[in-house]
């Protein structure tokens, strides 16, 4: 058991379902989790496992239909849309596959959009996303609109934005899903470098055994459920590959 | 599946979006539907008025003026080859009376022995006319009146009130359909002595042999008429009411056209945005081995398919909105107007226009969406650089349609064109004007764009700032909604603004000319031919007798001929010791007034321009002794008949052209006697069933008539304004679904619902203001053209003056329309589900 002041997000009995009648789909079916503040954790599982239902009910994006998610002592049920949406805002970050910038601002500019729509003024703003850009290392391209980057650039980009509130946990959603391996790699190990230097609490989503095993714990979904909970390197020597292998290839 | 089911299909999926497409071709096609009816409806009451009462003859011989002539007079009409017969008879416009008053009709004097000659009756009750005070009355009518056979009915005539028994009642056919029915038929000596022609008549209807040619026996009958007699057919007794219209039916005309054009940009807007959205599925299909023309060809038939049936709805709604503009020019017209008259012109036109519209709005996207490459549509290569490639054709194009309708307009203003090709050239140069204007929208955007973020930056914030990328990321489909906001404007205040200066200054035009305390007429003067119920002569001196009247000057219309033109003419005494009371363009009022007391004329300005005549010129005027010359005394400004009318001293229309009793009484207090003699002049007209109207009472007829016509404007340009609603929600709403991901984005990372409608909100107001700042400048201008161009018509120039208060109201409705249409996209915008907007593609 975690102490309480240590527990970022703490999960009991979450479940979710899609659809009525005989089009019910059971997504999640009674997960229980808890989450310390600065791990950096990995979520596995074949496709319709649940886990991208998993994230976006831990990010406040969705409801779940019972059970409950508490994240700094806040219940996510209890939150009407206003308060859910300013919880997001400021101690949630989101990093998704498709990179999800707006095409029409330029890097800095989408990284400072969260400040900017919490309220804070332009400059402090700007300056704090030159910060979480140069952070990433990609301040030189700070003026490039998304159209005009690379897609390691971009989700460069992402992650700052992710970073320029300072959030309490970060969502990404198979954050290397889009990029070659090369970039994913970089990614990667950008994230690693914001756990363990900013102790950064991120809730990753992923395929990629390789880059689930670069996460400090690792959790493994299957039909709704959490299959299997331990520490990556450990599944790796153990000789699990092959099933994290299993579980990319059917993904 | 063939490529047809392929395009129904598409049609389908946005529901919506189809429907905001086929309504704005619909409205386009309703407005072009609905005024060529009514124009259709109102010139052909008129022109059947004259040509129903006239039978089977396909000539009629007229008096000039209003007085009669004998019938021994056409003797020798009757030898010439090809006349048939000659039914004489006597047409006068009258007043019948009724359980609620004095009502206008159309009196007919006819000779029962060969009268059938040329018309037929359709009895539904009763017999034939014989001889005596007897009338015949059309069924319909006199049962709305409560009137029956052998009832006895009282007529206003130049002799007084009459007694008439009726003796048959006829179906609303042959000369008993014409004004719907308001017609009294009478035996020809009974209406000989009711209208003082004794042994006189003042038509009289030449049926012709068959396969006699008209034009060469109306040429062979002109050279035997003795002077004061002329030849005509019976339908050219309207023309004058084309007159008196034109500048209404001109004013419908360039709506429709304008509603037709900003239709057309919807359209087009809609089907880029379509093509847009589809580039993968038609790179798809091109991949299969789809050609390029028949790439083109299914989107071109998609086009066809929407606007076939949005002409359908059109025509509907246009049969719709006819009816309502025609009780409305009814109200403008004082008279009554038969159903709809539906000919094949219209629905012809909108089978060209509304399918034509759609493909032409289509051809240029299908086109670009034909010449697309299949790789680029494939993997989603963004359309945006080629939409921000900007081709400078457009600009060109549109430079050169402004240049071409101001050219037009320098024509029109010195008089290059004939007049008879003017209503035709009137819509095209308006249609040449606005699509020039919104080409060239393109090229100001990115400033204006600039400007209004600078303006609206502080007070929109955020969601201000992300909504002024998103309109210039889109720039191709921004600058469309802001044109057709922008001819929304463009035209109200263009027309809204000449509109209200010309209704100006018919008020001036009215206080100046009107100088009397009180006008006596029958009843009201049908405003299309201006023919009103003569009233006896010897009225005035009755009224003169009353105390409190200071002087009783008379009035009467009479159609004439001027230079072969058909004219009004105002016959009307001038006390020698009064103002003129005219407003005068040309000439001194003491000496127009001494010229017009010695005989000369003072033309109606616009009858002036349209002759080219000044001050101290002669016009030739054809009276009963031939034609006859009289100088221009001076100019006036005129809006009786359209302008087409002339002044000329009573005395002097007497010795001329037979006067027939009198039209109207102007009646002038003594002074300080106003007040006194108003209750006696109310009960000495009560008890003689004529119509009084003070001063005010007649500013208010004006009025009324003024706002009729405003009316009917107003309401085409709530229809443009309409339009121009359904491209913005098209735009907001197509704007709002290529951003699904990216509020799905913004909500993610703390953007609140309300936020996200303020989005899109932003981008309607943004929309509109970017709109306005040319809209209001090319309104004023057009608004000054527009202004300019009424000089023809009226012939004197009308003080042009900004109204400020109705641009501004312009401007406002233009935002409100705005964000009207953008509360239904920004509310589902809001309402998107963060999740499913993620995953949105």
């Amino acid at each position: 058991m975690i102490p309480t002041s240590d527990v970022a997000i703490r999960v009991r009995g979450v479940t979710k379902s899609f659809g009525s009648g005989e089009a019910r789909v059971e997504a999640l079916r009674g997960v229980d989790l808890e989450i310390p503040s600065g791990q950096f954790v990995a979520v596995m599982g074949q496709s319709g496992s649940g886990k991208s239902t998993l994230l976006h009910l831990l990010g406040g994006l969705d409801y779940p239909t019972s059970g409950t998610i508490s994240i700094e002592g806040h219940d996510l049920s209890s939150l009407d849309d206003d308060a859910l949406t300013l919880l997001r805002r400021r101690r949630i970050g989101f990093i998704f596959q498709a990179f999800n910038l707006l095409e029409v601002l330029s890097a800095e500019e989408n990284v400072a959009l969260p400040l900017v729509i919490d309220g804070e003024s332009n400059a402090v703003a700007v300056a704090r996303a030159r910060e979480c850009l140069e952070l990433v290392g990609i301040s030189h391209r700070r003026s490039h609109r998304p159209t005009e980057m690379s897609g390691g650039e971009q989700q460069r980009v992402a992650i700052a934005r992710a970073l320029v509130t300072q959030p309490l946990v970060i969502f990404a959603d198979e954050p290397t899903g889009n990029l070659d391996s090369q970039n994913g790699d970089q990614i990667m190990a950008l994230l690693r470098r914001l756990v363990d230097e900013k102790k950064q609490t991120v809730f990753m989503v992923t395929h990629d055994p390789r880059h689930a095993a670069l996460a400090d714990r690792l959790i493994v979904l299957r039909d709704g459920r959490v299959a299997n909970e331990q520490r990556p390197s450990q599944a790796m020597r153990t000789g699990e590959d092959s099933s994290l292998s299993n579980l990319h290839e059917n993904g | 599946m063939r490529l047809l089911g392929y395009s129904i299909r598409e049609i389908l999926r946005r529901p919506g979006r189809t429907t905001l497409t086929l309504l704005g071709i619909a409205i386009g096609v309703s407005a072009i539907v609905a005024i060529s009816i009514t124009i259709n409806t109102t010139r052909g009451a008129y022109r059947e008025l004259f040509e129903s009462i006239s039978g089977r003859a396909s000539l009629e011989v007229v008096a000039e003026g209003t007085g009669g002539f004998e019938l021994q007079a056409l003797d020798e009409v009757r030898k010439i080859d090809g006349v048939r017969s000659i039914v004489p008879a006597i047409q006068s416009f009258s007043a019948l009376g009724s359980t609620r008053g004095y009502l206008p009709v159309m009196a007919l004097g006819i000779d029962p022995q060969i009268d059938r000659d040329t018309r037929d009756y359709f009895f539904r009750e009763g017999r034939f006319l014989e001889s005596g005070d007897e009338v015949m009355l059309e069924a319909g009518f006199a049962e709305s009146q409560g009137i029956h056979t052998n009832d006895e009915v009282r007529m206003l005539t130049t002799a007084g009130t009459a007694k008439l028994k009726v003796v048959g009642l006829l179906e609303p056919r042959g000369p008993a359909a014409i004004a719907g029915g308001a017609i009294v038929i009478v035996p020809l000596p009974t209406a000989q002595r009711l209208f003082k022609l004794p042994k006189q008549i003042n038509t009289a209807q030449l049926v012709l042999e068959p396969g006699f040619d008209v034009a060469s026996i109306e040429a062979n009958v002109a050279k035997v008429l003795p002077p004061g007699l002329d030849v005509q057919t019976p339908s050219a007794r309207g023309g004058l009411s084309q007159s008196s219209m034109l500048s209404t039916e001109q004013g419908l005309a360039v709506m429709s056209v304008v509603s037709l054009v900003a239709g057309a940009f919807v359209i087009l807007n809609t089907f880029l945005m379509s093509v847009g959205e589809r580039q993968r599925q038609l790179a798809i299909l091109r991949a299969l081995g789809t050609t390029r023309w028949q790439l083109t060809r299914i989107l071109l038939a998609e086009a066809l398919l929407l606007g076939c049936i949005g002409t359908i709805v059109g025509i509907g709604l246009g049969l719709c909105l006819a009816v309502a503009l025609t009780r409305g020019m009814e109200g403008i017209l004082q008279t009554h107007l038969p159903d709809l008259k539906l000919s094949l012109q219209p629905f012809l036109l909108a089978a060209v226009l509304g399918p034509g519209m759609a493909l032409a709005a289509t051809y240029v996207p299908a086109r670009k969406a034909a010449g697309r490459s299949i790789l680029a549509g494939l993997f989603d290569e963004l359309t945006l650089r080629s939409e921000q490639k900007r081709s400078i054709w457009p600009g060109c194009l549109g430079i050169a349609l402004i240049a071409l309708a101001n050219v037009v307009v320098a024509g029109f203003l010195n008089d290059w064109f004939p007049s008879e090709i003017i209503d035709w050239i009137v819509r095209p140069t308006m249609a040449a004007f606005l699509v020039g204007s919104v080409l060239l929208i393109p090229f100001i955007l990115g400033p204006l764009s600039k400007v209004s973020a600078i303006i609206l930056g502080p007070l929109l914030g955020v969601e201000g700032r992300i909504a002024f990328r998103q309109l210039d990321r889109r720039r191709q489909r921004t600058a469309l909604t802001v044109g057709v906001l922008f001819i929304a404007i463009v035209v109200s205040i263009g027309m809204g603004n000449s509109l209200m200066n010309s209704i100006r200054d018919i008020s001036d035009w009215t206080e100046r000319t009107i100088v009397s305390d009180f006008l006596i007429r029958s009843v009201v003067p049908d405003t299309g031919i201006l023919m009103a119920a003569s009233m006896p002569e010897e009225l005035a001196a009755q009224f003169q007798s009353l105390g409190g009247v200071e002087r009783v000057d008379k009035v009467n219309f009479v159609p004439a001929r001027v230079s072969g033109q058909r004219v009004l003419l105002i016959a009307r005494d001038w006390p020698a010791d009064r103002p003129v009371g005219l407003d005068l363009a040309e000439g001194d009022p003491n000496e127009v007034l001494r010229g017009l007391l010695s005989g000369e004329a003072v033309l109606g300005t616009s009858l002036a321009h349209r002759l080219g005549l000044h001050r101290g010129d002669t016009i030739t005027l054809e009276t009963r002794m031939g034609p006859k010359r009289l100088r221009v005394a001076g100019t006036s400004t005129e809006y009786t008949a359209g302008g087409a009318s002339l002044y000329v001293d009573r005395e002097t229309v007497r010795k001329l052209m037979k006067l027939n009793g009198v039209d109207v009484l102007m009646i002038k207090a003594t002074e300080g006697q106003l007040a006194d003699l108003n209750p006696r002049l109310k009960e000495f007209c009560e008890r003689e069933h004529l119509l009084i109207q003070s001063q005010s009472d007649f500013r208010k007829m004006i009025d009324g008539m003024m706002s009729g016509v405003v009316g009917f404007l107003w309401l085409l340009m709530a229809l443009v304004f309409v339009v121009a609603s359904l491209g913005v929600v098209n735009t907001l709403t197509m704007n709002a679904m290529e951003q699904t991901r990216e509020f799905g984005v913004l909500r993610a990372i703390g953007l609140l619902r309300r936020q996200i409608g303020r989005m899109v909100l932003a981008e309607a107001i943004s929309m509109a203001l970017i709109s306005v700042v040319p809209g209001v400048v090319m309104g004023i201008a057009l608004a000054f053209l527009m202004n300019a161009s009424t000089y023809p018509i009226v012939g004197h120039p009308v003080d042009f003056k900004v109204e400020a208060g109705f641009v501004i109201a312009c401007v406002g409705a233009a935002l409100a329309i705005s964000v009207l249409a953008a509360l239904l996209p920004a509310r589902r915008a809001s309402k998107l589900k963060i999740v499913r907007a993620l995953q949105y593609e």
